[in-house]
Order: C-alpha cells, then structure tokens, then sequence
C-alpha cells in the first residue's frame, strides 16, 4: 500500500484492489504511448500530463483521481482524523 | 499500427491526455459498495408456512390435490422441507424433488416457484448434476422454466412452439477471501512472512437471471443471440433490466440443510446472507489499517511518522518512509526501513524500497506539488506489490 501525506494535511492511502486490472491498464497507457522511448520516460511523461490535468481539476481532486482511476484495479482512502483511527473508502 | 483500445481506457487516456478543459466535477463522498445482487432473507420453511402468501399456497394446495400419477411430469414434491427467499422484488420457494438414491446420487432436482412482486409466478426446474466428490456441480446447472399457471404442468405452457421461450444462465460470484493472520490481506497477498499463506479469490455459481415476462409469445420471446421461434421481439436483459430478477442457485436437499438466511455452495458449505450484507461487512482495507495503525506500538509509531510528515511538507524536498514486515520472536511486526524519514533530492524525487517484506510506502507531496497520488505513485505501488512475496 502506499500513503501520501499531502501540503494541506491530508493523508491518503492507495490500494491495489485488482493486480490484473491495475497491470493491463498500466499496459495500455504504454502501449498507446508507442514504441519509442523506455518505461521510465513514459511514467515521466504521463506523470507530467497528468499533474496537468491536476492542475485543471484543484477544486475536486479526490474526484478527477477517482474519475481518471476509476478502473484501474486500485482503492483510494482518507484518513478522517490526524489520529488516524477513522477511514474512509473514496468513491465517485 | 492499429491498436485495439478497450473503451476503459479510452477514457483514461482522454482524462490524462486530451483532457485540455477542467473537466466534470464528480463530488466525492464515502458510499457503502452497491451490490448488483439483492439483498435476501433466507429461512427453512414448510409447505403450511406458505399460507402467508396466498396465491402461492393456492397453487401448490391445487397441486397436491392432484394424484401424483396424474401429473404430466410425474414429479413429486418434498413439501416437509422448502427454502424460502425473499428480496424487495420477490418471494422464492425451492422444493425438492423426490428422488430414488440412485437417481440422487446422479443428480439434485429442485423446483423452485417465485413470485415477483407477488403476481407473477415464475416456475423453474432446476438440475444440479453430482460431480465424483459428491459436491455438486454448480457450473452446469440444468434450469428448465415451465410456463403456466398449474404447477408443473408443461402442457399448460403459453408458447410451446418454437425456440426457447425462457432465458436464463447462471454466472460467477466471486468475492475476495482475506487471511487476517496480521492485518487483513486480499487476493493475492502474503499472510505470513513466508508468504505460503495468500489472500484469494473465491468464485461460486450462485445466481441466475430470470426473465420475468410472461404474457403473449411475442412478450415471452427472449433472444438468447439467436432468433427465437416466438417471432416477437428481442428483448434481452441488457434492454430492459427491469424485466430481470436475480434469483440465488440454491440446491436444496432437506438431508443437508444450510441454515436459515444462508445459501448453498453446493459443495456442503453454506453461504451466509443476511438482508444489510454490505453494510455489515468490514471494508478489509480500513479493517489492516487499524490493525497496522492500532497494534503498531513500537517499531514504527505510523501517526509520529505522519505528524511529522506533515511538518515537512512545507519543505522544497519530498520525504519517504517505507515499511516492512519482519519475524520478531515468531510474531510478525512492521518495522522502518530506515530510522529517520528519507530526504530527497527535489520536490517530486522520490525513493522506495522494493523487496519481499516492503508491503508499504509513506512520502509526502509537499507544497507546490499535487495533493493526489501521481502516476509514478500508481506504476510504483504495481511495482512492490509484484515484488512482495
Ligand atoms: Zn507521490
């Protein structure tokens, strides 16, 4: 799993809930972007447009994720205190 | 060179590559989990319970009045023993069928009689064959529906010439198995250290659809991909989901009985159902992370880690923790991969550890920087979950 703590104090946590679906569509997203250039420049390459598209979508972006993400295979959560004792499962 | 994108991810690639307006803005909120399947009640009951509801005790009283000899069929009911079901849109009645135990040891006959919205009345022969073990074999369910008021009586069937006059097939449920030896572990995933024990994925046949109408042969005609010989439209589930009911495949045999508000797995196990199962489950997400954040006394106090990520976060550098599993006298603990949180080079660099025992990663987006999972998140979580033992 893997948690983020963000600038405004939200902690997130990302889990894979489909490993098949989570690989195929990672696939896809390398297929479409051709056979030039490695692994490594096509995540920087998505990562980068992708934070484009963050940019675009500040005022909602637990929304815009789920909505991008949404069959990917992968559970989004929130901690609803800083004590970390309740959670949520984000959905759209 | 073609290449052959499924619709899911031409979405994505829209939202991530085209997707030059802001666009939709869905509002997020904590839903429980919508369930395709309808939520059931589930009892044992007998044929004088049935009297609760009139039109089927009706039919079944005309029925058993009936010399056996007389019926078109010759099948006999088993009225001591019937499951009852019932959802917001249906009552279900699963009767057995007497059997000679030869006959039984081949194969289970239910016949099951429901009433949707407590008019119409759907009548179903249903065959589960006996695989060697004895368990039964839920993948090739035979289902006959019988049309008419009378029960089991096939001559009185609306539309007895032609193609197929009913629809229906049985699919998979699966649901995820999660081991619980520490934490909450899904498909997949290690229990133990050693990672013999694994999360996994059960799959049973347990439902079938139903087409509910029956009126006309025009109206009963159901197209199954083929043209049927009602001659009347092709009205397929897909076209009008409000013709469908989800029925439960629920083998009934009064010498094994599941208890009251379970189903039957048809291998002897019995399936647990209750009218709010959603509600009452445990999101085994939430469920490891309060064992992972409640027990964590020790190694890694994960909420020091977090308040003091939150502090960093004004930085101009990312930092990192990751998170290990280890043997400590027998018992598996989590533990830090390093004892100070990692600083790294720049705003978005980051650094995870990838190993057999390194199941979590804590980082920070600081300011400036997006408060949301990046992609490289995303590729880097497929990366230590394959890396997991
Ligand atoms: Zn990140």
């Amino acid at each position: 799993m893997m948690m983020l703590v963000t600038s405004n104090g939200s902690v997130y946590v990302l889990k894979i809930s489909d490993v098949d679906k989570l690989s195929n569509s990672i696939n896809d997203i390398f297929d479409f972007l051709g056979d030039n250039g490695t692994e490594q420049q096509k995540i920087d390459f998505t990562t980068e447009k992708l934070g484009l598209n963050y940019d675009k979508n500040l005022s909602n972006l637990e929304g815009y994720f789920l909505r991008v993400f949404e069959n990917f295979g992968i559970s989004l959560y929130k901690a609803n205190n800083s004590d970390l004792s309740d959670w949520s499962n984000l959905k759209l | 060179m073609i290449r052959n994108f499924t619709s899911r991810i031409l979405a994505v690639l829209f939202f991530i590559f085209f997707c030059f307006v802001s666009c939709e803005k869905d509002e997020v909120e904590p839903v429980v989990e919508e369930s395709f399947f309808p939520r059931l009640k589930g009892a044992a009951i007998t044929s004088k319970d049935l009297s609760s509801n009139p039109l089927a005790y009706r039919r079944l009283m005309d029925y058993l009045e009936k010399p056996i000899a007389k019926s078109t069929i010759g099948i006999e009911l088993d009225t001591t023993f019937i499951r009852f079901i019932e959802t917001d849109s249906y009552k279900s009645y699963t009767f057995k069928i007497k059997q000679d135990s030869l006959d039984r040891s081949r194969t289970l006959k239910n016949f099951v009689l429901t009433y949707v919205n407590d008019t119409i009345q759907i009548q179903q022969l249903v065959d589960y064959p006996v695989l060697e073990s004895g368990a039964l074999d839920m993948e090739n369910i035979v289902s006959v529906r019988l049309f008419g008021d009378e029960l089991l009586n096939p001559f009185t069937a609306k539309c007895s010439s032609g193609g197929p006059s009913y629809y229906q097939y049985e699919y998979q449920y699966c649901y995820p198995v999660y081991c619980s030896i520490s934490g909450l572990h899904g498909p997949g995933e290690p229990c133990t250290i050693d990672g013999v024990q694994r999360g996994y994925t059960n799959c049973v046949t347990r439902w079938q659809t139903v087409f509910v109408d029956q009126g006309s042969c025009e109206s009963i005609t159901i197209s199954d991909g083929n043209p049927s010989g009602g001659g009347g439209g092709a009205n397929t589930p897909s076209d009008d989901d409000d013709n469908i009911i989800i029925i439960p495949a629920n083998p009934t045999d009064p010498e094994n009985p599941c208890p009251n508000n379970s189903l039957s797995e048809g291998g002897g196990d019995c399936m647990i159902v209750n009218d709010e199962p959603e509600d009452q489950l445990p999101d085994p997400v939430i469920n490891e992370l309060n064992n992972l954040i409640k027990k964590d006394t020790s190694f890694v106090k994960i909420k020091d880690v977090v308040n003091l990520m939150k502090t960093k976060t004004t930085d101009s550098v990312e930092y990192s923790l990751s998170l290990y599993k280890d043997l400590v006298g027998g018992e598996e603990f989590t533990k830090r991969r390093t004892t100070q949180l990692v600083r790294h080079k720049s705003l978005t660099s980051g650094y995870v550890n990838i190993g057999s025992f390194d199941f979590c990663n804590i980082h920070t987006h600081p300011l400036g920087t997006h408060g949301m999972f990046s992609f490289q998140d995303i590729v880097t979580l497929k990366t230590m979950h394959d890396s997991l033992n």
